[in-house]
C-alpha cells in the first residue's frame, strides 16, 4: 500500500505532495478514524474550505487500496470528505496529530523549494487556518440539481498579492493596469496591441472610427479573448479582466482574482482592490471608476497564450 | 531643469515636460511662503488625476487636493497648504498646449 498526501495550501503554485511507504501509510491511517460511517452531506454539513491558505489534506491511495478507507478523500478541520459524503473525526486532535506526522516527514515532501522555508510557511498557515475557517465556513446549503459547490471561487483566477507589485521599486512604476490585469510583468508599461504590431491608435471610446484601432482591438491582437457576455462570471480557463475607457484620454483594466473580487493597478501606482469610493470591487461595471466612464467589455486571459509589451 | 509629470493616466504613460528654473520661480516663491499643513495623512491615490509632480535631482514636490508634499530621497520632509490651488495652477501654466488641453478637461 502506498499513499499520496497533497497538502492543500497554495493557490497559484502546485501543492506540496508526500508519498508514503506502506509502513508510513499504516501509521498515517492509525490517526484517521471517522465517527461511524460516512454520511451523505446535507444542508447543514460544512462545505469543504475554499479560502486562501492551508485548507486540508487530500489523501489518495495509490496501490492496494484498503477497503477500510475511501480510496480518495479529503481531511479538513476534523472532517473527512469523500464522494459527496462526510464524517466527523472521532476526536478533536486528529488534524493536529496529522500535522505533526507530516512535519516529521518534511524532507520527503515534493513541490517545495526547500524544507525550511516550506515548514515556516506551513506552520504559519496552519496557525491562521483555524481562525480563517471559523470566519469562512458555511454550510453546503440546500441540495440542488448539479454538483455541490463549496464556496464560490474563480479557480483559475490570480491570487491577490499586492505586495509583489507594490514593494519592488522596479516593478511598481514600470508596470501598469494592463500588466497587472494580464498578471504579466514586462517592466515596459505595456500597451494593448504593441507586442503584436497592432497598438491602439485611438482612445476616443470603446468603439473607434473606421480606420482607427481601439484598445480592445489591440488587446485581441495580443491574444486576449473578447467575452462581452461574460457577465462577471469566471471563465473555465484563465481569468477574467475588464476594459474601461476614459474617453479621449486613457484606458484602464481590472482583473478578477481567485477570491472572486476585482483588483487593479492605476498606472505606476499601487495595486488596490478598492474603487474610487473606497469600496471593494465586486463588479467593475458598477464600481466608481472616476473619469473612466465607458465600460467596454470583459475579456479572458489565458496565461502563456497572451503576448504583451 | 525641472521635470513636471501630471499623475493622470493608468494605461498610457503620464504626460511629462521639462521647464527651466525661471519658469517655475513664481511657483516656488509661493511654496516657500506657504503655510505648513496640519494634515499629515498621505495623499490618496485614486483612479484618474492625482495631481502634479515636480522633480529636480533628489527633490520632489507633489501637489494634489490643496496640499504640497515636499520629498527628499523619496521621503516626505514637509507638507504645505496650496491655497486656492495656486501652486498647481502655476505649474499647469507651463504645460505644453496639448497636455494643458487634456489636463484642463480633467481638472474640470
Amino acid at each position: 500500500m502506498s499513499v499520496k498526501l497533497t497538502i492543500d495550501i497554495f493557490s497559484g503554485r502546485p501543492n506540496p505532495e508526500l508519498v508514503l511507504t506502506a509502513s508510513e501509510a499504516k501509521e498515517f491511517f492509525s490517526n484517521v478514524s471517522p465517527t461511524g460511517t460516512m454520511r451523505k452531506s446535507n444542508a447543514k454539513t460544512l462545505a469543504e474550505p475554499a479560502h486562501l491558505g492551508f485548507r486540508g489534506i487530500q489523501v489518495e491511495q495509490l496501490k492496494s487500496a484498503t477497503k477500510e478507507m475511501p480510496s480518495n478523500f479529503y481531511l479538513s478541520h476534523e472532517t473527512m470528505y469523500a464522494d459527496g459524503k462526510s464524517a466527523a473525526m472521532d476526536d478533536s486532535g486528529t488534524m493536529e496529530r496529522l500535522q505533526k506526522f507530516i512535519i516529521s516527514k518534511a524532507k520527503s515532501i515534493t513541490n517545495i523549494s526547500n524544507v525550511r522555508d516550506f515548514l515556516k510557511i506551513y506552520k504559519e498557515a496552519l496557525n491562521d487556518s483555524f481562525a480563517i475557517r471559523e470566519k469562512t465556513a458555511v454550510p453546503i446549503g440546500p441540495i440542488v440539481v448539479g454538483p455541490i459547490l463549496p464556496l464560490i471561487t474563480c479557480t483559475c483566477g490570480p491570487i491577490y498579492e499586492p505586495d509583489w507589485w507594490n514593494l519592488n521599486p522596479t516593478i511598481k512604476p514600470n508596470n501598469n493596469c494592463y500588466n497587472y490585469a494580464c498578471n504579466h510583468r514586462t517592466d515596459t508599461f505595456a500597451q494593448p496591441g504593441k507586442a503584436t504590431g497592432n497598438m491602439y491608435t485611438s482612445l476616443s471610446g470603446c468603439a473607434v472610427a473606421a480606420g482607427q484601432k481601439s484598445a480592445k482591438q489591440g488587446a485581441v491582437s495580443d491574444a486576449l479573448i473578447d467575452t462581452p457576455l461574460a457577465n462577471n462570471k469566471c471563465p473555465a480557463q484563465g481569468h477574467l479582466v475588464a476594459l474601461v475607457i476614459w474617453p479621449g484620454a486613457d484606458f484602464h483594466w481590472y482583473r478578477k482574482g481567485v477570491n472572486t473580487k476585482w483588483s487593479h493597478k492605476p498606472g505606476g501606482t499601487s495595486v488596490t482592490n478598492l474603487d474610487n469610493s473606497g469600496a471593494i470591487i465586486t463588479d467593475p461595471r458598477t464600481a466608481n471608476r472616476g473619469n473612466y466612464t465607458q465600460f467596454c467589455t470583459f475579456m479572458n486571459v489565458l496565461p502563456g497564450h497572451i503576448n504583451i509589451k | 531643469m525641472y521635470s513636471i509629470t501630471a499623475l493622470a493616466f493608468s494605461g498610457r504613460k503620464n504626460p511629462s515636460w521639462e521647464v527651466k528654473g525661471d519658469q517655475v520661480k513664481e511657483a516656488f516663491n509661493f511654496f516657500e511662503a506657504a503655510a505648513m499643513c496640519a494634515d499629515h495623512s498621505p495623499a490618496e491615490m485614486l483612479l484618474g488625476y492625482n495631481g502634479l509632480q515636480v522633480e529636480k535631482g533628489n527633490k520632489l514636490w507633489h501637489v494634489v487636493n490643496g496640499r504640497i508634499f515636499y520629498k527628499m530621497d523619496d521621503k516626505t520632509v514637509l507638507i504645505k497648504i496650496d491655497e486656492n490651488n495656486r501652486f498647481e495652477k502655476m505649474l499647469l501654466k507651463t504645460a505644453p498646449t496639448e497636455t494643458a488641453i487634456i489636463l484642463n478637461s480633467v481638472m474640470q
